[in-house]
């Protein structure tokens, strides 16, 4: 099957005082039905990458540097500003962290699922019935999980717990039916209850329709166990990427493995975790490999340049352990 | 109340509530004798930490954790119940002047917590200001309480907006231990810091509890950071503890259904599959359902958990506050 979205050797800037690589030769695409976790501390470059894919990034300060993503069959980057318009929503959705700030406060949460009926409605030529648009709603709400439709479908989004209007948010998604979904950390303010339902609720939505999803998070814990494949970042750059298993049972680079033994899986008495040495700063990023200062296992090789990503059986690894480059 | 450890109790929560009325009451309101609504926020609970070690608060937001925090360090008031220090009112230790320096609290967000415009060695002696210390062995002892958290010279004339989120939490832990304190309330200490800097934190604590003995009562809702660095657990929902007993027995056999619901709804680092949610949302916390708080989402709710609370049931160690294990 055709990836929905391809994006081929990305890199963006930040100029502002300075110049920041946010991004740097990201490539990764993804099929219908399939789940990318991209996983990363904060400044790693992953709210940029959403950003970026869906054309949100304002310039200046973001500048495209290079690359390509083509989305289905349109380059996002040469595109009209109307024909990425014309994709929001219907083709590619945003889901943010804080649902509050993408729900409409002063609007009933029916008003706000039939906006986006209606919208899928002008585009693909349907024909928009309000009373049908009311039962899809309630169609909608019940495949989200939410009890009792008819009775939350008339409030208004602060009558409802955070859990329940990210859940709306994905009431939306359904009902604009987009072919890529990007999730920006959607599950980091809800408590573990929440996020179970949330998480089980869209991998079911995802699986269903077949939609490609950007699942960003900092989560290592979460990605695991909701995403087919793995991207994990750092400095702006893809350090591996592979399947959820490859990544969290057998991670190559150290970074990942870092990341992975963070986690405390023990008891305090077993003895300390083992985690990552420092902490990350643009000023350390640049012409070596960008997670050499804090790295365990670093050599003289690791400061000769910014490491290609190099296949490990199915995986790629930015780290100079390992192999030959992909093509030679 | 029964001790649970061998160990000499440092803190000792009796019967702690609170309640917070709910929306204002209109003179009309007065005439008609409409009662004043309250929001149960901490409903008679009893909690006791022995001396270096931790009792770990686990539950949700609108469990009560963090308003049970702010009691005990005095930053609320108990509407009724008593909370000890060392066997002394924490209460009347504090209107007496004398609470100052033997609790302390490291709160979720260090970039609100410390003040911006203070210098970095100046946040961490504040707790020291009202002692009767001279003013060269405060700055003396901040800095013996920065090179304890790992933080060298060099960040001590720094501001807090200078340092990183991971550094400034480090700070607030140095200025949560330069007192010497006999209990120290975290407030999820670790939540708002990245997956690789939250362990350098976690071992910390660790490390300043082995090292220096203190005593700390960790309010998260992370049952990984739990399992850490608990030695105790009380699980909360809505106010109320559900389940109290050694870390081991809460984490490694829960009894409660919510325990277990809770367990089961956080993903696991060696598990590839989602893990199974819990039906329902939790009910407001002003119109409270009679009986077991848990019960409209419990899937073994019998007659009798509508009808009253179940009290708290001792089964091998740990307490139980279910009609499960009352037999």
């Amino acid at each position: 099957m055709d990836d929905v979205i391809d994006v081929s050797g990305l890199s963006v800037d930040y100029r502002t005082a300075g110049v920041v690589h946010a991004l740097h030769d990201v490539s990764f695409g993804i099929r219908p039905g399939e789940i990318l976790g991209v996983v990363g501390e904060s400044g790693s470059g992953k709210s940029t990458l959403a950003l970026a894919v869906s054309r949100l990034l304002t310039t200046p300060p973001a500048y495209y540097i290079d690359g390509k993503i083509l989305f289905e069959e349109t380059d996002m980057l040469k595109a009209r500003a109307s024909e990425i318009d014309s994709l929001r929503g219907t083709g590619m959705f945003m889901v943010f962290q804080d649902p509050m700030m993408s729900l409409n406060p002063l609007m009933r949460i029916r008003d706000q699922i039939i906006e986006g009926i209606a919208v899928r409605c002008r585009r693909s030529g349907e024909t928009f019935e309000r009373r049908r648009a009311e039962q899809e709603v309630n169609e909608h709400l019940t495949s989200v999980r939410i009890g009792d439709a008819s009775d939350v479908a008339s409030r208004y989004p602060h009558q409802l717990s955070g859990g329940q209007n990210q859940r709306i948010m994905l009431a939306i998604a359904l009902a604009e039916k987009p072919r890529l979904l990007i999730a920006d950390e959607p599950t980091t303010a809800l408590d573990v209850t929440s996020q179970a339902q949330v998480l089980n609720v869209l991998k079911g939505i995802v699986k269903e329709s077949k939609m490609a999803m950007i699942y960003i998070t900092h989560d290592l814990v979460v990605a695991g166990s909701f995403c087919d494949r793995i991207a994990v970042m750092y400095g702006g750059m893809i350090q591996e990427i592979g399947t959820a298993e490859q990544v969290m049972r057998s991670p190559k680079h150290p970074y990942s493995s870092g990341l992975i033994t963070s986690l405390p899986s023990q008891r305090k008495a077993d003895g300390p975790l083992v985690g990552i040495s420092g902490t990350f700063s643009w000023d350390e990023v640049g012409g070596i490999c960008a997670f050499a200062p804090r790295c365990p296992l670093v050599h003289d090789e690791c400061k000769k340049g910014v490491p290609a990503l190099v296949r490990v059986d199915t995986r790629l690894v930015r780290c100079v352990n390992y192999g030959e480059k992909p093509d030679g | 109340m029964r001790s649970l450890t061998a160990n000499q109790d440092v803190l000792v929560i009796s019967n702690a509530v609170k309640l917070f009325p709910v929306g204002k009451r209109s003179v009309w309101d007065r005439v008609i004798r409409k009662p004043q609504r309250f929001v149960h926020a901490v409903d008679d609970v009893s909690l006791h930490v022995a001396k270096a070690e931790t009792l770990v608060l686990l539950g949700e937001s609108g469990s009560g954790k963090t308003t049970l925090g702010r009691l005990v360090v005095g930053l609320e008031t108990l509407t009724s119940g008593r909370i000890d220090l060392d066997g002394e009112g924490v209460r009347r230790l504090k209107d007496n002047g004398k609470l100052s320096g033997r609790l302390q609290m490291v709160f979720q967000d260090p970039t609100s917590s410390l003040d911006p415009f203070m210098k970095v060695v100046d946040c961490v002696a504040e707790p020291l200001r009202k002692s009767r210390i001279e003013k060269e062995k405060i700055s003396a002892r901040a800095m013996e309480s920065l090179g304890n958290v790992g933080l060298g010279e060099k960040l001590a004339g720094k501001k807090p907006s200078e340092l990183s989120q991971g550094q400034r939490q480090r700070v607030a832990v140095a200025r949560a231990i330069v007192s010497k304190p006999e209990v120290i309330v975290l407030d999820e200490p670790t939540s708002s810091i990245d997956v690789s800097l939250q362990a350098q934190v976690l071992n910390l604590l660790v490390r300043l509890q082995k090292t220096q003995g203190f005593t700390y009562l960790l309010i998260t809702h992370d049952p990984n950071v739990a399992r850490y660095m608990a030695d105790y657990i009380a699980v909360m929902y809505l106010g109320k503890v559900a389940e109290y007993g050694p870390a081991e027995s809460v984490l490694g056999n829960p009894r409660h259904p919510y325990t277990q619901a809770l367990l089961a709804s956080a993903p696991k680092p060696d598990e590839l599959s989602l893990p199974k949610p819990l039906s329902g949302e939790p009910p407001s916390m002003v119109s409270l359902p009679k009986g077991c708080r848990f019960a409209p989402r419990c899937p073994y709710v019998m007659e009798r958990c509508k009808e009253s609370q179940p009290p708290l049931f001792d089964k091998e160690g740990s307490l139980v506050a279910c009609y499960l294990y009352d037999h």
